[in-house]
């Protein structure tokens, strides 16, 4: 255990210090907060995802991280020292964008040699880092090549291969696999984490994707609205959503009103369906329910089931039921295990702040 | 009326189009083509070969007599300098504002864009008699000069005068074709060139300056092309004594009448034209391949 003392120890790589930023504001006042007074912590070596909605905040955060954008309040540390006003070339900062933003007039080498160049390394010691870069994401033989001339991915691995290079303090990632098909972006995923292993760079990944999230993080941190919702690993996060948004957010569909219960909520696959009579085990709360509409899945058919006499949203229970053998107005017992009811704070509580106090802790 | 079958029904289709094959894509070239011939070509080749009173020999014997009278060659070297210039001082002042234009947010590009080009809707002979107004012996400048007890400047009909009324002509055109390229530009490709060291001086070099070059090119071919055969503003603000070759050219065809001669001129300018062109294609291919 004294390596995490020790990383406890040290400075974060990147820290935000009650960073704001307001879009239009005038002199600290007004404009459109995408950034509400958020403190986060980077430690070495980790993978950090900046998970949330369109419109959460976390491309503002990721930018200001890079330099792009200056916080309206709130300082930025890098390595322990104050970068809030540090222009983005004086940050060491690797960053890969969406769009990859590969020089379209350079080859692959001059691309991923470009921040050797700007830091005044010898050309050759450029030539064999960029190669080494390019070696790193399968691409060495197409050195040579311009980007126009690749593929979606291959550009992607040349962004990477380019931030990679400058062996930066921290690789900012913007979102770069949202551009990819279903197929390679789970490819690329493994392939982003195999390179952050290897290279044992600290990295922020900005993303939509809870997936993408859940498989990469170290530590993820979920935004909403420019304010923290709650921040933990994936392990902690996922099964214990700290609030609604939360919940909904990681795929929990369902909100129901479960007698001698507060709020709670419950993934679609820990909801049992009994048809033929059969009864809840001890352990579970036992509802009466109609089937609602049956879509089948696969392996799964997804069941909405309609809790007699309740009304509401909270009526309808979604269940991942592993057989085809329900169909809509059978009558059902719904089973709730306890175990798998995650208790929320009571509708209305201003949730970032108490997660905020929660993760601190 | 028994409606005909699916298969009749195409199989007359068919023979239609056997009889009446489509014409090829090409055919849409011919009315063009037309134009550029008898309204283009025809004339051009006239006007520089065959002039009346003249056969291409008589231009040949004019043009080499131009090339090398001491009166004519210094409006030649006059003409090359104020288009380079005013070349240079479009794109001095053209590739800033289309540069902040083509980053502009949200709706703003389109309204500046139109704003920076308001002026291509304004006669040439108003924007020029404008300069007569500021430029003139009692003009604006030389009013405020005078009140600066600098004495009075005579600024019209200089080539100073001549330049600043092509600037103001031309750039707008700087602007449109400059801005083409960097409103193509992904902005994130400087942002990309800063986060990997590079100073905002070093990113424009690198990046932004190398992708705009074939709007830089493009509007610089127009500039030059537009300043060597513009006829209004140098004949308005450079009066008799500072003649460029197509002024010289309007007075060797309505004051000589000296067909021949004046084909020289028209020879001598269109060449200097296709030598920009071609110079700027040659600079465009380098820019394309190196880096």
């Amino acid at each position: 255990m004294t390596s995490v003392v020790e990383t406890a120890v040290e400075a974060p790589v990147v820290e935000l210090d009650r960073v704001s930023h307001r879009f239009g504001a005038r002199g600290g006042k007004g404009g459109t907060t995408a950034v509400a007074d958020l403190d986060l912590a980077v430690r070495r070596g980790e993978f950090t995802t900046l998970l949330g909605p369109s419109g959460c905040g976390k491309t503002t955060t990721l930018r200001m991280i890079a330099g792009f954008l200056q916080p309206t309040s709130g300082r930025i540390l890098l390595e322990g020292a104050d970068a809030t006003r540090t222009p983005p070339e004086k940050r060491n900062i690797g960053m890969v964008f969406q769009s990859y933003a590969l020089f379209p007039h350079m080859t692959l080498r001059d691309n991923v040699g470009y921040g050797l160049r700007t830091r005044k390394v010898a050309s050759a010691e450029v030539k064999r880092r960029a190669g080494e870069a390019l070696e790193l994401v399968g691409l060495a033989h197409l050195a040579d090549r311009k980007p126009a001339e690749l593929s979606g991915g291959q550009q992607q691995r040349v962004a990477l291969a380019r931030a990679v290079a400058i062996r930066p303090s921290v690789l900012l990632l913007d979102e770069p696999l949202s551009n990819l098909d279903a197929q390679l972006r789970v490819q690329m995923r493994r392939e982003l984490l195999r390179v952050q292993r290897e290279t044992g760079l600290t990295a922020v990944l900005v993303t939509h994707d809870q997936d993408e999230a859940l498989e990469l993080s170290d530590t993820m941190v979920i935004l909403n609205n420019g304010h923290l919702e709650q921040q933990g690993a994936p392990r902690d996060v996922f099964p214990r959503p700290a609030n609604r948004f939360v919940a909904e957010f990681l795929g929990y569909d369902n909100f129901p009103e479960v007698p001698g219960h507060g709020p709670v909520t419950v993934r679609p696959e820990h909801v049992r369906l009994l048809s033929g009579g059969a009864r809840e085990d001890t352990g579970e709360t036992g509802l009466d329910g109609t089937v609602g509409e049956v879509t089948f899945q696969g392996s799964n058919c997804l069941v909405e089931a309609v809790i007699d006499g309740a009304e509401g949203p909270g009526a309808v229970l979604r269940a991942l039921h592993p057989a085809d053998d329900l169909r809509p107005g059978d009558p059902v017992r719904i089973a709730l295990p306890h175990r798998h009811l995650v208790e929320l704070p009571a509708h209305g509580a201003p949730a970032h702040e108490a997660t905020a106090h929660e993760v601190a802790g | 009326m028994p409606s005909p079958s699916p298969t009749a029904e195409a199989a007359r289709v068919a023979s239609r189009r056997r009889l009446l094959p489509r014409p090829p894509v090409t055919v849409l070239l011919v009315p063009g083509l037309a134009v550029m011939l008898f309204a283009f070509c025809y004339p051009v080749v006239t006007t520089l070969a065959w002039p009346p009173d003249g056969d291409p020999a008589t231009v040949a014997r004019e043009t080499g007599s131009l090339l090398t009278d001491p009166y004519l060659l210094p409006v030649i070297a006059r003409t090359v300098r104020v288009s380079v210039l005013t070349t240079a001082l479009c794109l001095a002042m053209g590739f800033p504002v289309a540069y902040l234009i083509s980053r502009a947010p949200g709706a703003w590009p389109g309204r500046l864009l139109a704003l920076a080009i308001f002026p291509l809707l304004l006669n040439t002979v108003v924007r020029t008699y404008g300069w007569i107004v500021v430029l003139g012996g009692n003009g604006l400048i030389s009013k405020v000069s005078e009140a600066l007890g600098l004495g009075r400047v005579q600024l019209l009909y200089t080539e100073t005068a001549i330049v600043l009324g092509l600037v103001q002509l031309f750039l707008p055109l700087m602007i449109l074709s400059t801005y083409s390229s960097l409103s193509q530009q992904d902005h994130r490709l400087e942002d990309a060139a800063r986060g990997l060291g590079a100073s905002p001086g070093r990113a424009f070099r690198d990046v932004v300056f190398p992708l705009a070059l074939p709007g830089v090119l493009v509007g610089c071919t127009l500039v030059f092309a537009g300043a060597v055969t513009a006829f209004t503003t140098p004949q308005l603000l450079g009066g008799p004594r500072e003649r460029l070759l197509s002024t010289l050219l309007y007075s060797r065809v309505n004051v000589s009448l000296d067909w021949p001669s004046a084909s020289a001129i028209a020879l001598v300018m269109t060449v200097l034209v296709l030598v920009a062109s071609a110079l700027s294609n040659r600079l465009g291919k380098i820019g394309s391949t190196t880096s």
